[in-house]
Order: structure tokens, then C-alpha cells, then sequence
């Protein structure tokens, strides 16, 4: 049934929610941060996990999160103290309901035994701190105010009812009855949906008009019920929530003709006239004696359609709506033409014509303003805090830290920090990796860290930070720092650089970025997996983004990722070949230079290179490529040096260089179709399209080509 | 018949609203007590039902609240709980609650529950 798995979507979706949340709380408690608003989070969180499973059958998790739930419930009501122990014990079973949630996501299902151990050691401690007797149910302090019933004992557990026998109550609610809001005509039509039902109203306790209060409490009800099936815990059934409400009398019987009499003995006006006589505003003339209905209950009468139509669920008081990405991305894009338009505009204002149009420039001015503040506003309601992405990493380092019989902390600096949604979505693995590589390679084993006069816990700082018109993410280790030796002799080996290539230790450290290397020998459990580094680059610049590792020796090595705002809006240098203009993203850019100043030279496949500080460099003479005419003396164009993927470097040399500004990306592939070296089109503020370069595509391309 | 629908869970209120307005009732939503209170402030609903987990105002105080206003003595709140034992129900009783259903819910059975607290 589709609605039953849109449910579980839904119930799935809040589970990772939840257990973001139970990880993100239990970090802080581990920490030593115990007050009882995280332990409250804690248990409510996993209830609500419980609650949901509970919903779709989940027994295993059922079980799991129900002891779970009993052993928080206890932490947080004093009854079981919080010891380390205990916090281990917690956060493990995280991992565990983690793991039951996955099971059931996947439709899988784990070990019988799988959690036992720690299902059993909450009992044990939810038993030890207790009586025992509970059966592991929570224990609170409460007023069960249950009133004892009378109950005809020669007719308890006789059998059935036979045909058309007949049952007798007398019911006497309680004033708290109505302070709880229930109705006794509610109940009594409810009793009559059991059998033949006769009801005689009790009204002898009614005090004379001087004394009678309008909420007093002053009927009581017999009734007389007749039906074959009818059973003494039916009828109790239908008092179940007025249980110590109200006195219920239940014995077999018929109505005594007598009493009902006694029931109509009432002389005078009906209560209701009288009623209706002292209030007539106040109170709306009730249709029954059994309760006076109050105004608003009055509202719709049940079975009415609303008075909205559809009769449709409205939602009032939710907080938040939910959008389709899409119609989110079309207005991202549309503010992004405008904040192009916008600037386009300013930039045409010369000296001239805002001397002469002081209005207009005003305008302008507000126009920009606004236009900012829209597109922050616009960038806002798709940024999501990179939280999301930071509360996975605890349980990581955890498994990681156990897996390398490492010690190893993690702090977690700037968790709200906002980064667009597609952004944080592409940033789980490469983060992943990133604190691998420091667990695995950067943090080292407590002897050696002690032996090096550094504290036994090694620690891992990931911060996010935003720094302009980028989030910077940082991921540091207090390790040992990069052995370049060993990256240099790897990335010599592995043909990654020349043998003879003079490297600084920025670059070396820069190497293991590079394609196809990795410092393990034999592909660790952890970092391993068959991908280098080189993955994490890959990722984030298909996002954008540019990667950047430093390293001290025996101190630690910091990797910074630098992400863009948002994926919309592209800075680039705007360029010039032949007579078209081409974009090159800005992320990609190392420098540019006049041709006149740059130091060229041929390798002997007659390729052309550049020098530049002893490394030599692909050119490519984006004119040539793209086979455009150009009338430009060849040392009055420029190169653009660009950095591709990992370390490696492109020269594009173009003739002119116009200028850098923010473009909107349009998608070749959607609107035309793919271009080799070609990463998308734009449409510059003139209204010309421009394409933008592909840095990596194009040197990649070109490779192939020449090595055909 | 408008019934508010008070659950911090998404996945609870998702099957309530799913439940409720295949029986033809207008369901309104709320995420905690506290947005049940303001949502009472605006609008008339017959029945209420709350969870009582939550956060910023559990479903015991969010009762409390609404009992405490003159406005809503007789307005029929019912406790969602997935305890079967007593004690929450009671707790919620005794603030005020009308009665309770308990998760995870039979939809037949939380119509003819409402059914029985609401004319």
C-alpha cells in the first residue's frame, strides 16, 4: 500500500533525524554536559522511535528501543545514576538502534542476539536501581484515584448473557467527569449501540433554583440494557476513560417501574426553560438535561462538513511548509539573472550619466540593495546547517578510534554555520574520508604519541566557518603530519611526478590528492576502500569547491575545503577569444599573465609548454581548440594558468582578458547537448551567451587527442 | 469535525492526518504543546489529540494549559500513549485529559475512540 510506505519514508526520514539528534545529544553528555534537558531529548527521541516502529511492526526495534527507552527514563527521573558506564553502554546502543532502523529500512533482519547483551544490561540496571517488580515498565509517582465499584458478586463470572438478557447500571458521574470533559449522553449512546437500551434520568438530587449551580453535579442515570452478547466488560468497556470519574453500579436486572416514576417526579418548568429563563444569552437551551452545552462546542455539529470545503486538512499553526526543490531552484536562478542584471546596469553608469541622472542612480542604488537582500533571503531557504553532515561524524570517529586502538577525540566547531542543501548532500563522503585519513593516517597510537610528549588522546577539530562568499571546512588532526618522504618516493614510483620534479613541502602535501595515490601499501580497512584521496578533490570540485592540505611535522595537518555559497551563481573571469566571449570559473584560476612575460617552450613531441618556477605545463591555445579565428599578435594575448584536477595545471591561452564577475550556470546537456571541454553556457548581462570552460574536460580531452 | 492534532512526530501525525481525514474530518497540526496552545488561540477544533512526549511543552502541561482556560473546560482532549500502562494515562487523566488512545493506533478504533468523547 503506497500511503503505508509513504509512512514509512516519512517515519525513516525522522529516524535519521532523531538519531542525528541522539548523537549529537549523547556527544555533549559524554562530555560531561548532563542536565536534564539532553536527557529529556535523549528519551524522547528514542520514544519516538520506538513509537513509530511500533506503528509498522518493527518488533526487534520494539524491543530494543522500548528497554532502552525504560533505562533513559530512569537516568532522567534520578533513579539511575549517569556513571561513564552507563553513558558508554547509551551511546553504543545508539549505534545499535542505528543499526535496528537500517534492518528495517532495508527489510533485512539482524541477528536474534544482535543487542541482546545490552538489552539485557538495561534491564539489569533499570531493575537493580528499583524494586524489581515493575517488569522493566517505568515507575512514576501518581494518584491512581480509582474509586472502587460495587459489583453484584452472585453474578460475577456466571456465563454469557443468555438471549435478550438483561443488564442494569446505575451510573453517577463524578464533577471531575465533566472538568475532563467527557459527556454522559456520549457514553449513553455508546451503551446503546450494545442493545436495547432504556434510560431513566435520576433527578432527585436537583436543588431548588436558589441553590442550583449552573455546573453542578446533580443527575444520575439507570439503564437498563437488553441483548444477547452483551458481557459485564463491555459495558465497562464504554466507562473506561470516566474509570474513578463516576460510580457505575452493574448488576444483572430489569428497570424498576417503580423507580422510573420516582425518575419523572419533577414538577414545574423543565430545567432547561429555567435554565434558559436566568441566562439567556450565556447559555444556548440545551436539548437534553445531561449536559449544558457550551458555546463553542456548539460549533459544527459531527457528520457536517466543515465549513471549509473539500473537507480537507488545514493547516494552522505548522510552523513550516514544504517546498519542491525545483520551484526553490527556479527562483534561485531567476534572483540570480537578477543580481547579473543589476550589476550589469551599475557597471554602465559612468561619471557622466550619474552626474546627469541623480535619480536614477538612487534607484539604482536601492535596487541593489534589495536585490542583495533577496538573494540572501532567496540563499537562505535552500542552506541547510552543515549540523547534518557534523552529527555523523562522532559515531565515525568512534568506530574508527576502536577499529586503530587509537584514543581519539573529536571537537566540532561552527555546526550552524549554513551551506547550500546540495552542497551539504555532496559533503558526507568526502568529510567521511577526510576524518578516515586523519584517524587513520595523521592521529598515532597512544604509546607513540606519549613518546613524542603529546597527550594521549589524539583529537580531531572539523570546523565549518563561512569566510566571504565561501564555507570553509576545516578538518585538523594534532598527528604526526604528513610523511613527504614517503609521498615523495610513492608519487615518484607511481609516475605522479618526474623523478627529478623539485617540489615545495606545500605541494608534496598537495600530492595525495592526486590521482591514483594512496601512502598505504596494503589498502587499509579504513581509509582504503579501493579510492585515494583523490575522490575527496574529485567531489568537491564537481560542487565547486577546491581542497587544501597543510601539514607540520609532528604537530598535525590541517585539510581545508572551500565551498561556494551556492551552486547557482558561478564566479568566473570573463575572457575573450577571437571574437567570443568564454567564462573560466574563478575556483580554477591560479594566475594569468601577458604572453610577452611568459616562458614557453616545446617538448620534444612538439607539444608547446610553460615554465613556470620549474614545472612544466600544458598549453592550450583555446582558439585553436575551439577553431576560432583570431587577428590577435601572438604576444599581446594572455594565459590563463589554471589548476585541474589535483595538482595538475593547464595553461589556456586567450586573447583578451575582460574581467571577473558572477554568472548563472545554464546546463548545455538540458538545453543542447554535451561538449567536450565545454562545462555549460551563461548568458552575460548584454545578453550574449557565453560558454564556460571545462578545465579538467579540456585538458583531459586534449591528452587523449595528442596521444592518438 | 476539527480535530488538532498535537505529536512531535512527524511519522504520528502524518498517520493521524491520513486516518482522520479519511473519516472526513479537518485536521489541524501541531508540532508541541506549545504550538497546540497558540493554534487553540486562533482556531475551534471538537476534539484534541496530543502526544505526551514532547518537547518545549510536554502533552501533561499543554492539557494543563488548556484546561486552565475558561474557554476549553469542555473541550475533549484525548493522550496518545504508547504505554499500556497506566501510569501515563492516569498523569494525563488527572491534567485533564478526556481519555486516551494508545500507539500504535487502530484507525477504526481512534475514530470510534473520538466518536465516543465528541457529539
Amino acid at each position: 500500500m503506497s500511503d503505508l510506505d509513504d509512512f514509512k519514508a516519512t517515519y525513516f526520514d525522522e529516524c535519521s533525524e532523531l538519531l542525528g539528534e541522539l548523537e549529537e545529544q549523547f556527544t555533549a553528555i559524554e562530555a560531561g554536559e548532563r542536565d536534564s534537558d539532553r536527557l529529556n531529548a535523549v528519551f524522547r527521541a528514542i520514544h519516538s522511535i520506538k513509537g513509530g516502529a511500533g506503528a509498522f511492526n518493527f518488533k526487534d526495534l520494539v524491543g530494543f528501543a522500548h528497554e532502552f527507552e525504560t533505562l533513559l527514563d530512569y537516568v532522567r527521573n534520578g533513579k539511575v545514576d549517569l556513571t561513564d558506564d552507563v553513558v558508554a553502554l547509551c551511546i553504543r546502543s545508539n549505534d545499535i538502534v542505528a543499526d535496528f532502523v537500517a534492518a528495517a529500512r532495508n527489510g533485512e533482519a539482524l541477528d536474534a542476539d544482535y543487542g541482546a547483551e545490552e538489552k539485557a544490561r538495561f534491564i539489569a540496571l533499570s531493575k537493580g536501581d528499583t524494586d524489581g517488580d515493575q517488569g522493566g515498565e517505568p515507575m512514576e509517582e501518581f494518584d491512581i484515584d480509582f474509586t472502587p465499584v460495587a459489583v453484584d458478586l452472585d453474578h460475577k463470572g456466571e456465563p454469557e448473557a443468555a438471549a435478550g438478557e438483561s443488564w442494569l447500571l446505575r451510573f453517577t458521574p463524578h464533577s471531575e467527569l465533566y472538568s475532563r470533559a467527557n459527556d454522559p449522553l456520549l457514553l449513553l449512546r455508546e451503551l446503546a449501540e450494545l442493545g436495547d437500551i432504556t434510560v431513566v434520568a435520576n433527578l432527585n438530587d436537583l436543588p431548588g433554583l436558589v441553590e442550583f449551580e449552573p455546573f453542578g453535579v446533580y443527575c444520575s442515570w439507570d439503564v437498563q440494557i437488553v441483548s444477547d452478547s452483551v458481557t459485564e466488560e463491555k459495558i465497562r468497556e464504554v466507562f473506561e476513560f470516566v474509570e474513578g470519574d463516576c460510580d457505575l453500579e452493574i448488576s444483572r436486572g430489569t428497570l424498576d417501574v417503580a423507580h422510573e416514576d420516582e425518575g419523572f417526579d419533577f414538577d414545574g418548568p423543565s430545567l432547561a426553560d429555567l435554565v434558559a429563563e436566568v441566562k439567556p444569552d450565556a447559555v444556548a437551551p440545551p436539548k437534553t438535561l445531561s449536559v449544558v452545552k457550551p458555546a463553542m462546542m456548539a460549533a459544527p455539529a459531527p457528520g457536517e462538513p466543515g465549513e471549509h470545503e473539500n473537507g480537507g486538512a488545514r493547516h494552522v499553526g505548522v510552523q513550516s511548509i514544504r517546498v519542491d526543490l525545483d520551484k526553490v531552484d527556479r527562483v534561485v536562478n531567476m534572483v540570480g539573472e537578477l543580481v547579473i542584471t543589476q550589476s550589469m546596469l551599475t557597471q554602465q553608469m559612468d561619471e557622466n550619466l550619474r552626474q546627469k541622472y541623480q535619480e536614477l542612480v538612487r534607484g539604482l542604488e536601492v535596487l541593489a540593495q534589495t536585490t542583495r537582500g533577496l538573494q540572501d533571503s532567496v540563499m537562505a531557504i535552500r542552506a541547510q546547517p552543515v549540523k547534518s553532515v557534523f552529527s555523523r561524524m562522532p559515531r565515525l570517529v568512534r568506530e574508527l578510534a576502536g577499529k586503530t586502538n587509537k584514543k581519539i577525540k573529536l571537537e566540532t566547531v561552527g555546526e550552524n554555520t549554513e551551506i547550500d542543501k546540495t552542497v551539504i548532500e555532496q559533503l558526507s563522503d568526502p568529510l567521511t574520508h577526510m576524518i578516515r585519513n586523519s584517524a587513520d593516517h595523521g592521529i598515532e597510537k597512544p604509546e607513540k604519541r606519549i613518546a613524542a610528549g603529546k597527550p594521549e588522546t589524539g583529537t580531531i577539530r572539523l570546523s565549518a566557518e563561512q569566510a566571504g562568499g565561501n564555507i570553509l571546512i576545516i578538518v585538523e588532526d594534532d598527528g604526526a603530519g604528513i610523511n613527504r618522504e614517503r609521498v615523495v618516493q610513492i608519487a615518484r614510483e607511481r609516475g605522479v611526478i618526474g623523478e627529478d620534479q623539485q617540489l615545495t613541502d606545500e605541494q608534496i602535501d598537495n600530492l595525495i590528492f592526486a590521482p591514483g595515490f594512496s601512502t598505504v601499501t596494503e589498502v587499509s580497512d579504513i581509509s582504503g576502500r579501493g579510492v585515494g584521496m583523490d575522490v575527496v578533490l574529485s567531489n568537491i570540485k564537481k560542487i565547486g569547491g577546491s581542497v587544501h592540505v597543510r601539514s607540520w611535522t609532528g604537530k598535525g595537518t590541517r585539510m581545508t575545503l572551500r565551498l561556494p555559497l551556492t551552486l547557482a551563481v558561478l564566479d568566473v573571469m570573463l575572457v575573450a577569444v577571437g571574437v567570443c566571449p568564454y567564462v573560466i570559473p574563478l575556483s580554477s584560476i591560479v594566475e594569468t599573465m601577458q604572453t610577452a612575460r611568459a616562458d614557453f617552450g616545446r617538448m620534444p613531441t612538439g607539444n608547446r609548454v610553460l615554465q613556470v618556477r620549474g614545472e612544466y605545463v600544458q598549453v592550450i591555445d583555446l582558439a585553436a581548440q575551439f577553431g576560432l579565428p583570431n587577428d590577435t599578435p601572438e604576444n599581446q594575448r594572455f594565459v590563463v594558468l589554471c589548476e585541474a584536477e589535483g595538482t595538475q595545471k593547464v595553461a589556456l591561452v586567450v586573447d583578451e582578458i575582460i574581467g571577473q564577475q558572477q554568472v548563472v550556470i545554464k546546463s548545455l546537456e538540458e538545453n543542447f547537448e554535451r561538449i567536450e571541454g565545454i562545462a555549460g553556457g551563461t548568458i552575460l548581462g548584454d545578453g550574449s551567451v557565453a560558454l564556460i570552460v571545462d578545465v579538467q574536460g579540456l585538458r583531459v580531452h586534449t591528452t587523449q587527442r595528442s596521444a592518438a | 469535525m476539527r480535530v488538532l492534532t498535537v505529536d512531535d512526530s512527524r511519522t504520528i501525525l502524518a498517520m493521524l492526518h491520513h486516518t482522520l481525514t479519511g473519516a472526513g474530518f479537518e485536521v489541524l497540526q501541531a508540532e508541541d504543546g506549545k504550538k497546540g496552545l497558540d493554534v487553540l488561540k486562533t482556531e475551534d477544533v471538537d476534539v484534541v489529540i496530543t502526544d505526551i512526549n514532547m518537547p518545549i511543552m510536554d502533552g501533561i502541561e499543554f492539557i494543563r494549559n488548556v484546561r486552565s482556560s475558561g474557554q476549553y473546560q469542555s473541550l475533549p482532549i484525548l493522550i496518545l500513549t504508547t504505554e499500556t500502562s497506566q501510569e501515563k494515562r492516569d498523569l494525563g487523566r488527572s491534567a485533564g485529559g478526556t481519555g486516551w488512545i494508545v500507539k500504535p493506533f487502530d484507525p477504526e478504533k481512534l475514530i470510534s475512540v473520538i466518536r465516543r468523547v465528541v457529539h
